[in-house]
C-alpha cells in the first residue's frame, strides 16, 4: 500500500459558498470568556470538500455550530462575519434562519448517535423537515423518505423503526439522509464516523463521497484524524488553540506542512490506509483558551520556537506560502524572506 | 406487547401475594384481639360483629386452608366481613360509599395537578430564566415545599372561616338529600369540594412542575433537540414532540403511583375539611379499632396501586418505544 493519498474526486470550482470571515466565538464561564474560536477565517468553494482539523477541543464545532448559528449560551458570537451564498448570516432573523438552515446548510452532528429522537420513527424525522420547508402531500413525503434511505443504502423497511432498533452505522446513515432531504447546498459534518468502527467509517466515508459526486453539495468535514481528512477531502484548515493556522489543498498539507504543529499532527496518526509510521506525537497539551498563551499559541509546546522570543511576543499571521498555501507562524515568515532575499 | 403480558402476570402474582398476607397477618398477631376488642366494648358488642372479628383473626372452628378458601370465596364476592363502627354495614359497602367521594376529590385534583405541572414545567424550561420562569420558579419551589395540612388549614380558616367563601367542611350541605337529579345537591358537592380540591392540586403541583422543568432542562441539552431546531421545526413542534414527549417519561411513574395512591384518600386534606372520603374512612376505622374495614382499605389500596403501575407500564409503552 502506497502512503500517498488518492486523488480528491474533481478539481473545486472556484465560486464561493461560504466565506467565514474573523470569526470570533466566546464561552462565557464563571471562570472568564473561553475564545473558542479566534479571527478565524476561510472559505468553502462550490462542490468543494474542505476539511478542518485538530486536537480535541481546538473550537471546531464550536466554528461550525457557529456558521449556523445554532450555538445556545454560554456561547456568543463576538464578532466577524459568516456569509452564504452571498448573504450574512450574522444579520438574519429568525425567518430567515429557518429558511437558511437544512435548505441551504445542513449539519451532521458529533454525536450522530444522539442526534436523532428516541421517540419518534426515522421515517417521522425525516419527514417533518420536509413538512416544514415544503408543501408536499403526506404520500410525496412519504416517497421521498423512501428515496432518502434508499439513497444512504438503508434498507426502506426500516423507516418504521425507532433509532434504538437500528445500529450505529445505520444511524448514521439516516442522520445522513436528514441532512440531504432538501439538497443542500453545503453539508457540515462534525466527525460524522467517529463513534463507528474502522469498516463501517470506510465504506459510510466512501457513500458519502459518492453522494456529493451525484448531488454536488460542499462539504464541511470536521475530524481530529488528519489522515483520514487528506484522503477525504480537496482542501484543509489546521485549527490550534481556536485559531486557524495553516490551509492549503490537501496534497500539499500531506506532502510539505508548513506549520510546526501541522507537521506535528500529521505524525501523530497512522493514516487508515497507508503504512503505519512512527507516531511522534505532540509533547504538551493544548492550552486554557481562557488565557491563552501569548504571541504564537503553539509556542510552549514548539521545539522550533525563535530563540529571540518572537514567537512568545508577537502573534503570527496567516500568510501567503503560494497562491493557495497559507500559515501563520513566524519561521515560515523568516523562511520566506530568505528566500525572496536570494531569489530576487 | 410481551413485556405488557410479562408485567401483567407480575401484578398478578404480586395481588395474590397481597391478598394471601392480608389473611395471613391477623392470624399470625399474638394473644386474643378479639378478647381485648370485646372487653373494650364493654359488652356492647354485637354477637354478630364479635363473629365477624373472629372470623378475620381466624378464631373459628376450622382448619386454616379451609378459612383460606372461605375467604378468598367471600372476597371474590365482593364480601370484607362486616364493619364494626358502622355496624352492620358489610365493609365493602362502607368503602364503596366513601371511595367515589375521593375518586371525585382527589382522583380529578391528582390528574389536574399532574396536567398543570407538566404544561408550566415545560414552558418554564423553555423559557428558562424568562420572565415567565423566574416567576413560576420561586412559587413553585415554596408551594412544594410547604407542609400541605398547613395550607389547607390556612385555606380553610382564611377563605372559609373568615372570607366566608366556601363552606367549611362535609361533602355536601347535610340538609340536603343524596341525590344527583338535585341541581342544587349537585353545585353544593362542587361548593365544598373546591377547597380541598385546590389545596390537593396547589399542594402537589409544584413537585411535579419543578421535576418536569428539570427533566425538560436535561432533554433540551440533547442533540437531538439542537438537531431538530437546526432542521428548521417549528417551536412548538420542538417544544412538544421532541422535548416534552421525552421529558414527560421519567414522570409518568410517579403519577400512576400517585393514582394509585388516590384510593387512599388524600388523608389530611379529608381530616381537615371533614370530606367523607378514604382517608376520613380509615381515620375512622383506625380510632374506632374497625380491623375488618381497616385491612379491607389496605387490601383496596394495595391492589390499586397494583393497577395503577400496571397502567404506568401501558402508557410507558404507548409514549416510548424503547420499552416495546
Ligand atoms: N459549554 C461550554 N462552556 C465552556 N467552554 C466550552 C463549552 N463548550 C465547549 N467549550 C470549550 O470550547 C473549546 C472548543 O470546544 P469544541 O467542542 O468546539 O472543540 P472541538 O474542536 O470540536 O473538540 P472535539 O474534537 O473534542 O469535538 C474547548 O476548549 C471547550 O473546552
Ligand atoms: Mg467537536
Amino acid at each position: 500500500m502506497s502512503s500517498t493519498p488518492s486523488q480528491p474526486g474533481q478539481p473545486a470550482e472556484s465560486t464561493t459558498l461560504l466565506s467565514v470571515q474573523d470569526l470570533q466565538v466566546e464561552y462565557r464561564t464563571r471562570r472568564g470568556a473561553v475564545k473558542a474560536v479566534d479571527h478565524v477565517s476561510f472559505d468553502v468553494s462550490k462542490n468543494e470538500v474542505f476539511g478542518l482539523a485538530g486536537e480535541s477541543g481546538c473550537g471546531k464545532s464550536t466554528a461550525a455550530h457557529a456558521i449556523i448559528r445554532i450555538l445556545k449560551p454560554p456561547a456568543y458570537i463576538t464578532g466577524g462575519k459568516v456569509m452564504f451564498m452571498g448573504h450574512d448570516v450574522r444579520q438574519m432573523n429568525d425567518m430567515e434562519l429557518r429558511r437558511f438552515r437544512w435548505r441551504h446548510v445542513a449539519i451532521v452532528f458529533q454525536s450522530a448517535m444522539n442526534a436523532l429522537n428516541p421517540v419518534l420513527s426515522v421515517g417521522n424525522q425525516i419527514k417533518d423537515v420536509l413538512r416544514a420547508h415544503t408543501n408536499m402531500k403526506p404520500d410525496e413525503t412519504h416517497e421521498r423518505a423512501l428515496e432518502l434511505l434508499r439513497v444512504v443504502g438503508i434498507d426502506t423497511k426500516r423507516l418504521g423503526s425507532y433509532p434504538h432498533q437500528l445500529s450505529g452505522g445505520m444511524r448514521q446513515r439516516a442522520v445522513i439522509a436528514i441532512a440531504l432531504a432538501l439538497n443542500p447546498e453545503m453539508v457540515i459534518m462534525d466527525e460524522p464516523t467517529t463513534a463507528l468502527d474502522v469498516v463501517v467509517q470506510k465504506q459510510i466515508l466512501q457513500e458519502i463521497r459518492q453522494l456529493k459526486d451525484e448531488f454536488g453539495f460542499s462539504i464541511l468535514f470536521i475530524t481530529h484524524d488528519l489522515s483520514l481528512l487528506v484522503e477525504f477531502s480537496d482542501r484543509i484548515g489546521i485549527m490550534y488553540a481556536g485559531e486557524l493556522v495553516e490551509t492549503a489543498p490537501s496534497q500539499e498539507i500531506f506532502n510539505s506542512p508548513r506549520h510546526p504543529y501541522t507537521h506535528r499532527l500529521m505524525n501523530s496518526f497512522p493514516t487508515i490506509w497507508g503504512a503505519r509510521q512512527e507516531l511522534l506525537g505532540i509533547p504538551g497539551s493544548p492550552p486554557d483558551l481562557i488565557t491563552p498563551p501569548s504571541g504564537c499559541r503553539f509556542h510552549p509546546r514548539c521545539e522550533l520556537a525563535l530563540a529571540d522570543g518572537t514567537c512568545k511576543q508577537v502573534r503570527p499571521m496567516l500568510i501567503d506560502v503560494s497562491s493557495k498555501h497559507r500559515a501563520a507562524c513566524h519561521l515560515v515568515e523568516q523562511q520566506l524572506a530568505v528566500q525572496k532575499e536570494t531569489v530576487p | 406487547m410481551r413485556f405488557l403480558v410479562r408485567r401483567f402476570l407480575f401484578y398478578l402474582v404480586a395481588a395474590y401475594v397481597a391478598i394471601t398476607l392480608n389473611f395471613f397477618l391477623p392470624r399470625l398477631m399474638v394473644g386474643d384481639p378479639v378478647q381485648v376488642m370485646f372487653s373494650k366494648f364493654q359488652g356492647r358488642m354485637d354477637p354478630r360483629a364479635v363473629e365477624s372479628l373472629k372470623e378475620t383473626f381466624g378464631f373459628v372452628d376450622a382448619p386454616v386452608h379451609e378459612q383460606y378458601f372461605t375467604y378468598l370465596k367471600h372476597l371474590v364476592k365482593g364480601d370484607l366481613g362486616i364493619s364494626l363502627t358502622n355496624f352492620p354495614v358489610p365493609v365493602s359497602e362502607v368503602i364503596s360509599g366513601s371511595l367515589e367521594w375521593t375518586l371525585r376529590l382527589v382522583g380529578i385534583a391528582t390528574i389536574f395537578a399532574f396536567s398543570i405541572g407538566m404544561i408550566l414545567g415545560t414552558i418554564a424550561a423553555w423559557r428558562r430564566g424568562k420572565f415567565v420562569d423566574t416567576l413560576i420558579l420561586p412559587i413553585a419551589s415554596i408551594l412544594a415545599a410547604f407542609p400541605y395540612f398547613w395550607i389547607a388549614m390556612l385555606a380553610l380558616y382564611y377563605l372559609a372561616h373568615i372570607q366566608g367563601w366556601f363552606p367549611i367542611g362535609h361533602g355536601y350541605n347535610l340538609r340536603l338529600k343524596e341525590d344527583w337529579g338535585d341541581r342544587a345537591y349537585v353545585s353544593s358537592v362542587i361548593e365544598h369540594g373546591m377547597l380541598p380540591m385546590l389545596t390537593v392540586v396547589i399542594t402537589a403541583l409544584g413537585g411535579w412542575m419543578l421535576g418536569m422543568r428539570n427533566n425538560m432542562i436535561n432533554v433540551l441539552a440533547e442533540d437531538y433537540i439542537t438537531l431538530a431546531q437546526a432542521k428548521g421545526l417549528s417551536d412548538r413542534r420542538v417544544m412538544l414532540v421532541y422535548a416534552a414527549r421525552n421529558a414527560i417519561l421519567p414522570s409518568l411513574t410517579g403519577f400512576a403511583m400517585s393514582l394509585g395512591f388516590v384510593i387512599g384518600g388524600a388523608l389530611i386534606v379529608e381530616i381537615v375539611f371533614a370530606y367523607p372520603g378514604m382517608g376520613f374512612t380509615l381515620l375512622n376505622s383506625v380510632n374506632g379499632r374497625d380491623y375488618p374495614l381497616m385491612q379491607g382499605i389496605f387490601l383496596m389500596i394495595t391492589l390499586s396501586v397494583l393497577a395503577a403501575n400496571f397502567f404506568a407500564d401501558v402508557i410507558y409503552v404507548l409514549l416510548d418505544p424503547r420499552a416495546r
